[in-house]
């Protein structure tokens, strides 16, 4: 049932605005991947061409071995969750949940209801089948649009942006639901998101997109290891990666970065010369120890405790970081602190492209 | 806007905020006039301005049980056949009119289409043509159709004319609908024209309602087009009876008049105070766009 | 999959998704497109091919002959055709003060007023509207009417003014009265809801500034509804410059020999209501030609001042 998707040389211009650019993809059967980018990256444009709505202007859409980028919605085989959720407001949700089967007029009854049970089982409404969209809470309309989407058992499961009309709590309870859903199912599903987290905790691959181009393409856990590239590095995680201007140069026979009267010491080679670079490093590993103790001295600025953890913002050297310390960490403003890079994980930019480097 | 500017410190009465009512009285008390001797003449034998000269009677309603007492109304069709000619004119102008405007409707609102802006810009300008410029041609054209003198030829025009304005109501009327519906529906697996028939026309119903209302007054009012085209005794409507009545000479018999007038007014009237939001909200929000 | 081929399949769809577009079309658009050709566009091709020729009932549809412009030159030979103008530019231009100032008014006071009370008023000033144009102009009729009948002559008396049969002595008065009324009512509801639309914190601030209702109405509502007034004056404008009909129940263009006469209404008489029985179809079609012309004229001219492109936005699914 789950089917590899394909995407070659997309590209969808809107008069002379490319909203999408020569993207290439490719989504293996049963995975979920999200596309993750900025408003107006071109993720939601990208979703509807493989939905079938826009139509390309050029490139191609492949389902497992069948080209589609010509064909309607209808005979795509797709199931779609849309932000609004839009539900059909003067039908009930049995009835919602049934449109799809009803119009193939191969189902017979008998069966349409057995099988709108069914969806309506498997998202949990089961109980709400008598009631109208305008009684249901957000969550249980999105999860209405889940089963309405899933009921004819496509081969696809597309979402757009699912989880932006919930509330926080509910939002924490649905990535879960739709994540052990899809693996539930095994269909191969692709979800638009603007939030970072979504994409880290939900998807299997995570395609970041910036104004109509691909950025990077890869599991959750490279993105974050190994952005390759600034953008990429930026959007990923939060709070977000620090970045310091820096020259790199050589040093008793390997490579220290240096950002005015920084000085931090580089395990790993950069792959080109590069004397205006920019460093980046992660909150979670910049390091606060005693005065003295680390690569350079602080000074605090601010600190934010939360709970599990403390925000530590620092100035060092003209620059302004962000740490986080373990939650006994002992800080006032003003106060003097060792800091330390943790050498394994320092990224390096080329500062002119933002191409990774290091 | 009322609330805003009407208010004022509660307990006082200031002379200012009477002037928009008196005004408005004195600018609107034709109208009330000339409705109320509409109905106050129609109960007596004669009345001189707003003075009635013999007592309460139903006579001038006679033509409703006995029309050949009645000097006006011996060589015309009886009350109840003229009523349901205008009537069945109503209903199907209203009915075919509204099918037809809902469909064009939803193409001009959701269909891609060559030509979709000339004919948008063309139906606008049909609205605002002269209709003499019409009828005259018209009498050829329905005579070459065979159609002249026959009730569906006059329905057929009724509902054409109809058209630009209805057209342009439910395309406002079908743009509000969220496209999220439209596209669900299509990914759902249904073609334009069942997305049309199970999607947005419920979702549009008051609208539907509202217009049907409208074409239905219009052709229950409409007076030219069966005056002109259809001509012959069997297919008159009232509006052409009251026309004959009223067409007489100087000497007009106000009470019969009146209580025909009122008889042919009476369902608009009726409608009117049922319906008034809706026909109000189309007026207005058909001509916005 | 080689370029060439993904190419060719690619055009091959998109012709094939031409189709599917224009049949989808052309069903849901097809029966409106099919009435508004026969008894819109036809007409007008026939109106003006027709005024050409010489037909009318003394020829028939079979005898009849081509004559050129000599319809259009009898026209402006006629020792009419002056008066008539003229009574058209009178009659559009007065009542279409009428129409805005009077609509204008009635918005504007409705509005500054208990709602409900408005709401009645706005009721009342649409009874002509929705009135059946037979029974309206009865209305009128009688109040036009010769002593001891006519209500204007009542009103008149305690005035020392004259009475009389108003139909015949003052017909441009009645003429105007009826059609204001019943058509400042579209000016009424197009303001009204204009007005309604302006959010409720501009007055809020004006009071708070220590604005009066006049100078609310005059520094912030007017201004903001400059669109649809321009709007109305443009469509009513339009609108009188093809109206006849109130004219032909009441004073029918009379007394006389053209006193309230229209060319509108000319052209009508002249084709379908002919006192002698020759409907003149041909030279009828002649005089509604040039009011089509001069309507077109005029309205090129005004509508250059409205933006029509915001209300054609594309539909936003490409689909079929």
């Amino acid at each position: 049932m789950s089917v590899r998707v394909v995407l070659e040389h997309l590209t969808k211009k809107f008069g002379e605005v490319s909203a999408v650019d020569d993207l290439e993809l490719e989504m293996h059967a049963g995975e979920f991947v999200a596309l993750l980018g900025p408003s107006g990256c071109g993720k939601t444009t990208t979703l509807l061409m493989v939905a079938g709505i826009y139509r390309p202007t050029s490139g191609a859409i492949t389902f497992g071995d069948r080209r589609v980028e010509h064909l309607h919605p209808k005979d795509r085989g797709i199931g779609m969750v849309f932000q609004s959720y839009a539900l059909y407001p003067h039908m009930t949700v049995a009835e919602n949940i049934a449109f799809p089967l009803e119009l193939r007029r191969s189902i017979p009854k008998a069966e349409r209801d057995r099988r709108v049970r069914e969806a309506a089982a498997l998202v949990r409404v089961d109980a709400l089948l008598d009631r109208r969209p305008a009684q249901l809470s957000g969550g249980q309309q999105q999860r209405v649009a889940l089963a309405r989407a899933l009921v004819k058992r496509p081969d696809i499961l597309l979402l757009d942006e699912p989880l932006s009309n919930l509330d926080a709590r509910l939002r924490h309870e649905m990535r879960g639901e739709i994540k052990r859903l899809q693996k539930e199912i095994g269909i191969t599903s692709i979800f638009v998101t603007h939030d970072q987290l979504e994409a880290l905790t939900m998807a299997d691959r995570v395609a970041v997109m910036r104004d109509g181009r691909l950025q990077a393409y890869a599991t959750p856990a490279e993105l974050y290891a190994r952005p390759t590239n600034r953008f990429v590095a930026e959007f990923i995680g939060s709070p977000p990666m620090n970045f310091l201007d820096a020259e790199v140069a050589a040093k008793n026979g390997s490579f220290v970065a240096r950002a005015g009267e920084l000085e931090i010491p580089l395990v790993r080679r950069p792959a080109r010369e590069a004397p205006e670079a920019t460093v980046g490093i992660r909150p979670e590993h910049l390091e606060l120890g005693a005065p003295g103790e680390g690569d350079a001295s602080a000074e605090v600025y601010i600190v934010e405790p939360m709970g599990r953890e403390q925000i530590v913002d620092v100035q060092v050297g003209g620059h302004r970081l962000r740490a986080i310390a373990p939650p006994g960490f002992r800080a006032q403003i003003g106060d003097r602190v060792g800091l330390r890079f943790a050498p394994e994980r320092i990224h390096l930019f080329d500062r002119a492209s933002g191409e990774r480097i290091a | 806007m009322s609330a805003a500017v009407a208010e004022r410190a509660p307990g006082t009465l200031r002379w200012s905020s009477l002037v928009p009512y008196a005004v408005l009285a004195l600018w609107t008390l034709p109208i009330i006039v000339l409705y109320v001797w509409l109905f106050y003449s129609s109960f007596f034998p004669r009345i001189e301005g707003f003075r009635p000269i013999g007592g309460f009677t139903f006579d001038n309603w006679r033509f409703l049980w006995d029309p050949q007492s009645v000097p006006q109304m011996r060589n015309r069709p009886a009350i109840l056949p003229l009523t349901l000619n205008t009537f069945i004119f109503a209903a199907t102008t209203s009915a075919v009119g509204l099918l037809i405007s809902s469909m064009a409707g939803y193409a001009f609102s959701r269909l891609r289409f060559k030509g979709r802006r000339l004919m948008l810009g063309g139906v606008l300008l049909l609205h605002s043509f002269p209709s003499v410029t019409l009828l005259i041609a018209l009498f050829i054209v329905l005579r070459t159709l065979g159609l002249y003198d026959k009730f569906v030829g006059v329905i057929l025009v009724q509902t054409a004319f109809a058209l630009p304005f209805g057209i342009w109501i439910m395309k406002g009327f079908f743009d509000n609908v969220p496209w999220d519906l439209e596209m669900s529906a299509l990914v759902d697996g249904a073609g334009r024209f069942r997305t049309w028939l199970r999607i947005m026309l419920p979702l549009v119903k008051p609208g539907l309602l509202a217009l049907a209302v409208l074409l239905f007054v219009e052709g229950w009012n409409q007076f030219l087009l069966p005056f002109v085209f259809m001509p012959s005794g069997s297919q008159q409507t009232l509006s052409t009876l009251v026309k004959g009545i009223l067409g007489e000479g100087r000497f007009v018999d106000y009470g019969l008049l009146t209580a025909v007038g009122l008889y042919y007014i009476a369902p608009v009237l009726i409608l009117f105070v049922l319906a008034q939001d809706q026909l109000m909200r189309i007026y207005a929000g058909g001509v916005k766009g | 999959m080689a370029r060439t081929e993904a190419v060719a399949l690619r055009r091959e769809a998109t012709a094939a998704a031409w189709w599917r577009i224009n049949a989808t079309a052309l069903l849901f658009m097809g029966p409106a497109l099919l009435l508004v050709l026969v008894f819109f566009l036809a007409p007008v091709v026939i109106t003006f091919t027709m005024s050409l020729t010489d037909l009318a009932t003394s020829t028939g549809l079979s005898n009849w002959q081509w004559i050129g412009l000599e319809n259009f030159a009898r026209i402006f030979r006629s020792q009419f055709w002056l008066t008539i103008l003229g009574n058209t530019v009178v009659y559009v231009a007065v009542v279409l003060a009428f129409n805005v100032l009077v609509g204008l008014g009635v918005a504007l006071l409705t509005m500054h007023m208990e709602p409900k009370a408005g709401g009645v008023f706005r009721a009342l000033w649409l009874l002509p509207r929705i009135s059946p144009s037979v029974v309206y102009a009865l209305l009128w009729v009688w109040a036009a009417a010769s002593p001891p009948f006519g209500m204007l002559n009542y009103i008149v008396a305690p005035f020392g003014l004259e009475q009389r049969f108003w139909l015949q002595s003052d017909p441009w008065l009645i003429v105007i009265l009826i059609n204001g009324f019943v058509g400042a009512s579209f000016g009424m509801l197009i303001f009204t809801s204009a007005i309604k639309a302006i959010p409720e914190d501009l007055f809020r601030a004006a009071r708070v500034d220590g604005a009066s209702a006049l100078q609310i109405v005059r520094r912030i509502t007017l201004p903001l509804i400059k669109w649809p007034i321009l709007f109305v004056l443009v469509y009513q404008t339009m609108s009188l410059f093809a109206s006849y009909e109130y004219i032909y129940l009441t004073t029918n263009g009379g007394p006389g020999l053209f006193a309230t006469e229209t060319w509108s209404l000319w052209a009508f008489h002249t084709a379908l209501s002919n006192y002698y029985g020759n409907l003149e179809f041909a030279y009828g079609a002649a005089m509604s030609a040039i009011l089509v012309l001069m309507g077109l004229a005029i309205s090129i001219v005004l509508l250059r001042v409205f933006r029509f492109g915001q209300l054609v936005a594309e539909p936003r699914v490409e689909v079929e």
